[in-house]
């Protein structure tokens, strides 16, 4: 091609680039923003969507009355700090208590911190040996005594959640939202 | 009568747009050389973007934004590198493929091995024998030894090592053993240090002291953590003369324009000569830029398409951290949330240095523009922790089936 002709043809072509461009961006963007708003609708309607489970207090204190419920994170820290994802107060409760964290292969475990007291259907757990939470495990930190009722029932494998997967859904959609 | 949907009112608009770019780009060039290959790429890489967003998302449970956002990407590099040097853009196009595997080995990795336990200690040690190696095999290039080079293959360790080096601070700040992770990342730094390759080494910095401040939320400790950083600075500028060198053209390119300052100003010339709508593709004068396929690839996309387009392809960036962070954020445990952010953390850091270099706002560093410069190592380090961040998103993914699965049953 001549040298002229590509030089008009590539000077007339930069506005298509330009608008192009701008439009690849804006569907990125309005990408990102539909996800975010369907996931925050979900979360809405949905109670204790987002947590593993939750401890129903059987024993409390002035603080924390009987049958008060508070959601168990995935991983989270318990303890009096105002930083911690559940916060408990009482004479024996360290600032950060015990940690709750999820695996794959054991399900939900309640580790205690170092130094400090925590028991677990009656067995005193000890440091770095973190004791498995199952459905209706009773959990004693401080004064406190809480009743744990997971939403899962049992720690699911990666064969169980290929089989429930619903059929309507795209395969491979990492993000989608219903 | 059923409604069609507008096809760019679909996720597929996006990744059609992304084609079009290419396909008229590549074909530009092919008309205006007339050659052959220019008219294969026109077709094969608007296929390959498809093939590499909608078909790997079918087979692989990938996050589909984030293949669309780094093929095209990937694909701006090969078409900005075919109008000036077509052999680079062949080997790119070869790499972007190695790529591709590398980001679905790690994706199934992060899948496969939730977490590493004791194994994270060979993986420590491969990284500093990875990262020694250019010591003792290495050859210099531009002030740093930072190459291995064996026949004709070239390759930087120091790219690996940012994936290597993520996975260990994870798994070292999941575990709570802080101090440990914090010595391997100092360990890292040092042999760096004595390649003198600074710009990777202010990357593994920023990571490192993002992810310490993620997992222990110490506001204090990352304070010190910055000081000693800026006190290693200020020693790195008072050992090194070219980092002295640097500095001094970074604060006046004009004292000494046709030695040392002449890379620096033909890439503002570069950003200048394009204003807001560019010189037209295939047009202008990028060649004169030193080093421009790596370091000022930038510059280069700006000449040509504008500033309006590096704008656009700095938001691409911009909504790649986005989604990173969000899937950091939803990530189920803080192992694979420390993997996603450092991944995200680590490409956002990459372009900010880079492009803040390109247009004087901090000292050059030669550091590439991930996904976009050309280079093997780099292109497959930034698809490796792609890989990581869609692995986290998989699992992410996979849990959110599991909750409502849950949730209707009850």
């Amino acid at each position: 091609m001549q040298t002229s002709t590509y030089t008009i043809m590539a000077l007339a072509m930069r506005y298509f680039f330009i608008i192009v461009s701008i439009l690849i961006v804006i569907r990125a963007y309005m990408w990102l923003f539909q996800n975010r708003r369907a996931r925050l609708q979900q979360t809405r309607h949905v109670q204790g969507r987002g947590a593993a489970g939750e401890f129903v207090v059987e024993e409390g204190n002035d603080t924390l009355k009987p049958g008060h419920t508070l959601l168990i994170p995935w991983e989270g820290s318990i303890g009096a700090s105002q930083g911690c994802d559940i916060i408990l107060h009482g004479k024996a409760i360290a600032r950060e208590h015990a940690y709750v964290f999820y695996e794959k292969k054991q399900g939900l475990r309640l580790e205690c911190a170092s130094l400090r007291w925590c028991e677990v259907d009656g067995k005193v757990i000890e440091s770095r040996h973190p004791a498995i939470l199952h459905e209706g495990s009773l959990v004693k930190i401080g004064e406190i005594v809480l009743r744990v009722h997971l939403f899962l029932d049992a720690p699911p494998s990666r064969k169980g959640l290929r089989r429930k997967k619903p059929r309507h859904r795209k395969r491979g959609d990492a993000d989608e939202t219903p | 009568m059923k409604r069609r949907k507008h096809p760019m009112q679909s996720e597929d608009g996006m990744v059609l747009l992304i084609m079009l770019f290419y396909f008229i780009g590549f074909g530009m060039l092919a008309l205006r050389d007339l050659r052959w290959q220019g008219a294969v790429l026109m077709i094969l890489v608007p296929m390959g973007i498809w093939v590499g967003t909608k078909g790997i998302a079918s087979i692989f449970p990938a996050d589909r934004l984030i293949l669309a956002l780094i093929n095209d990407l990937c694909a701006m590099g090969i078409l900005v590198l075919f109008d000036t040097h077509p052999s680079l853009a062949y080997r790119q196009a070869f790499y972007y493929g190695i790529g591709i595997l590398g980001m679905l080995g790690c994706m199934y990795m992060v899948r496969t091995i939730p977490y590493f336990g004791r194994g994270i200690l060979p993986v420590a040690v491969c990284s500093l024998v990875l990262l020694a190696l250019p010591l003792v095999v290495g050859r210099e290039t531009n002030g740093a030894r930072n190459w291995i080079y064996w026949h004709s293959i070239s390759f930087q360790p120091s790219e690996i090592g940012k994936v290597l080096l993520l996975i260990v601070l994870s798994e070292c700040m999941y575990r709570q053993r802080k101090v440990a992770g914090i010595v391997f990342a100092m360990a890292c730094l040092a042999l760096l240090m004595l390649q003198k390759d600074l710009g990777t080494g202010l990357l593994y910095y920023g990571v490192t002291l993002l992810l310490f401040y993620a997992a222990s939320g110490s506001l204090l400790l990352t304070g010190i953590g910055c000081m000693g950083g800026a006190g290693a600075a200020y020693l790195g500028y008072r050992m090194f003369a070219h980092v002295k060198k640097r500095v001094a053209i970074w604060k006046n390119p004009w004292a000494d324009y046709d030695n040392s300052g002449y890379q620096i100003i033909q890439g503002l010339m570069a950003l200048a000569s394009g204003r807001w709508l560019g010189m037209g593709l295939g047009l202008g004068a990028p060649t004169r830029i030193p080093v421009y396929e790596t370091d000022f690839i930038f510059a280069v996309i700006c000449e040509q398409f504008g500033l309006i387009v590096g704008i656009c392809v700095l938001l691409k960036y911009l909504a790649l951290i986005w989604r990173g962070g969000e899937i950091a954020v939803q990530a189920r445990d803080s192992f694979h949330a420390l993997l996603c952010l450092g991944a995200t953390a680590m490409i956002g850091l990459q372009t900010f240095v880079i492009i803040g270099g390109v247009i004087t706002l901090i000292p050059l560093t030669g550091v590439t523009l991930p996904f976009i410069s050309s280079g093997g190592s780099s292109l497959l380090s930034s698809m490796m922790l792609m890989g990581l961040m869609q692995g986290v998103a998989s699992l992410n993914a996979d849990a959110q089936r599991e909750e409502e699965a849950v949730m209707l049953r009850q």
